[in-house]
This record gives C-alpha cells, structure tokens and sequence, in this order.
C-alpha cells in the first residue's frame, strides 16, 4: 500500500526481505546502509537478539531525492526468519508494496526455503496481497558456501512465477544492489500500472 | 485483488496538521506524530531534531500491533490505547479506528488524564479524514517516475 503524499510530493513504498532464520536478511539491509550514499539513507534500526537473530525486524528508510516531480521514499524491513515467529511476520507484511525472497542457497537449509516460500504466500494472503501478482524477487544467497544447491533446482523448486533472481553473497555486497535496484523497479512499474 | 494506495491530498494534509497543532497547545505536549497502520508517518509536530518521527512512526506502529496481538491472547479484540511511562517523559498512543495511531510525547508536567481526554477527541476529528486517505484515487499517474528516470537514479 503505497503513499502518495501530494502535499509533500513525496511517494513512500514498502518493501520486506522475506526467508527462513539466517538466510541473509539483515545482512542484505546493512550492507546497504554501509555503502548506499549517505544523502539516500536515514538511520537503520535493529531489533535483534545477541546471536544475531532479529527478534522483530530491521528497519531502513531511502530516501531517493527528486524523480520527476516526487521525492521517492523507500522503507526497508526485515522479518524474523525463525517458524515461531509467523504473527510477527504477518504485521511486518501489512502495506507491503514488494518482497524480496533471500533463500539459504545450503543443501540443508534447502526445505526451510520452501517453508519459508510457503509461509509467506499463507501470510501475504491474510493480509489481502497475492503471491502471485506482488512485485517479487528471488535472491539466491550465499553462493560462496560449499555444499550449495544448483541455480537450476532452485529456480525450478522456488521461482514459480518466473520472477528475477539474482546470485548473492550478502556478505560481502554480491547481487545486494542488482536485487535492491529490481525491486525498486517492479514496485514503480506497478505502481505506474493502477487504477 | 485489490491493492489500494493512500492519497495524501494537500487539503487533508492542512487540515490533519491543525488538529494536531490545537492538541499541541492543548496539552503542551512535546511532539505529537500522526501514523498509518503500517507505520508510515503521515504528519508531525516540529520537534526536537535528535527525534527522528520516521523511526518514531515505524516503531510505534510495530508496538502497537504487537500489542494488539497480546490482545487477542487474552479473548480482547484489540488494545486501542498503549502508554509508556518513562522518568520524565512518556509516550501515549491511541488507535485513529482501523486506519492508523496518534501519538503524543509528553513530560511530567501534563497529567495524563488530559492527554487521555483531548487524544480521544482529536482521533475522532482524524478518523474521517485517513478513511479519506483510502479512498481517494491517484490523480496524475504522469508524474510517477519512468524507466528513464529510474535508471538514472541507479547510477550509484
């Protein structure tokens, strides 16, 4: 549920990192807030636990500047990644206008993923947005770990929709901005396209 | 599906930065946020500048619907007023109905009670006006940012 505020010609969207506990989440959100230009970001928050898990969510507001004749405004969160913590993800979800699905690319994080998938089709759904029709992108994360699924199964197990994937490694930058950038993108065109 | 967008139109902006500046004088409160319920911040008081009403905003609204899930733990269907107590200065929220929160910063120098009363009038004059929000069609679908001017922002 985009903003559109005419009186300060400001439009503000809301995109959710989506995936199973550990995948890369916040490591994507802070990655960005180290290296995105200062005058795009504001100050980052994390509700997170001591082992590093984040309790609540992660919090990041871009501010883009001018384009055309708004001032474009994105809000970045995070969702606690572990089973337990659905409700949670279900508030997070609420107004979301995009979502960026981080899979563990691990063999044995390989079911969590489609639990993960599964749980926020279920979630989006409660929250009256679709799966299948949200701007959505896959990101494949770290790539750099051994014992990794091939990008084939995963596209085929986890891209229902045919949507754009990228190869990450959080971590150290990898497909961090190329996955940002997309979405950014997806949420202007549908947003372009309503009404 | 629908995916509706909120509209913010001058006009209501005007009127919501009003009421919210006659609850200011009201209760000498410090800052005073009018908040989405999905912790988008819609309008604010001038406030102290090491207070950021976007962080603000969006914590509030994770508070506050934490706590509505609380709520339904116990058999409520929603808690619509949350209150925190600090040494010198609290945070009192109050549901504006279904649609978003108000939220009034205020030091020890105003009871509570007070903040109590005049919140609840002021969500009854902002109610109409974020139903309005929801309702209001986007006008000027040129002025959305092309391809173009999307690559060019990415120019990073």
């Amino acid at each position: 549920m985009t903003m559109i505020n005419y009186a300060k010609k400001e439009i503000i969207c809301k995109v959710v990192y989506y995936g199973p506990g550990l995948c890369g989440k916040t490591t994507n959100l802070k990655f960005i807030y180290d290296n995105i230009m200062g005058q795009y970001k504001g100050k980052m928050i994390a509700l997170a636990t001591e082992s590093e898990r984040t309790l609540f969510f992660d919090f990041l507001p871009l501010d883009f500047g001018k384009i055309k004749n708004f001032n474009a405004k994105f809000q970045l969160y995070t969702v606690p990644g572990q089973a337990y913590y659905t409700n949670s993800r279900k508030l997070i979800l609420k107004g979301a206008d995009g979502v960026v699905f981080v899979a563990d690319s691990q063999t044995d994080r390989f079911e969590e993923n489609k639990e993960s998938l599964k749980d926020l089709a279920v979630n989006l759904r409660e929250q009256g947005l679709d799966i299948r029709k949200i701007p959505l992108v896959l990101q494949w994360n770290k790539r750099d770990l051994p014992n990794i699924v091939p990008i084939q199964t995963l596209e085929e197990t986890l891209n229902f929709r045919k949507v754009p994937t990228f190869e990450a490694v959080a971590a150290k930058g990898i497909g961090v901005f190329e996955t940002l950038k997309t979405i950014v993108k997806m949420v202007f065109v549908s947003l372009g396209g309503q009404g | 599906m629908f995916k509706g967008n909120k509209v913010l139109q001058p006009e209501d902006l005007d009127k919501i930065n009003d009421i919210i500046e006659k609850l200011k004088v009201q209760t000498k409160a410090l800052v005073i946020l009018v908040v989405d319920d999905t912790g988008q911040l819609i309008a604010n008081t001038e406030s102290d500048p090491s207070i950021d009403p976007i962080l603000l905003g969006t914590l509030t609204a994770g508070n506050f619907g934490a706590t509505n899930e609380l709520a339904k733990l116990i058999g409520e269907a929603d808690f619509t007023l949350v209150l925190h107590e600090g040494n010198k200065e609290n945070i009192h929220m109050l549901a504006i109905g279904e649609c978003g929160i108000l939220v009034v910063i205020f030091n020890n120098t105003t009871p509570i009670g007070l903040i109590r009363m005049y919140s609840q009038k002021t969500t009854k004059e902002l109610l109409p006006i974020l139903e309005k929000m929801q309702q209001e069609k986007e006008k000027k679908k040129t002025d959305l940012p092309s391809d173009e001017d999307l690559n060019n922002l990415f120019n990073w």
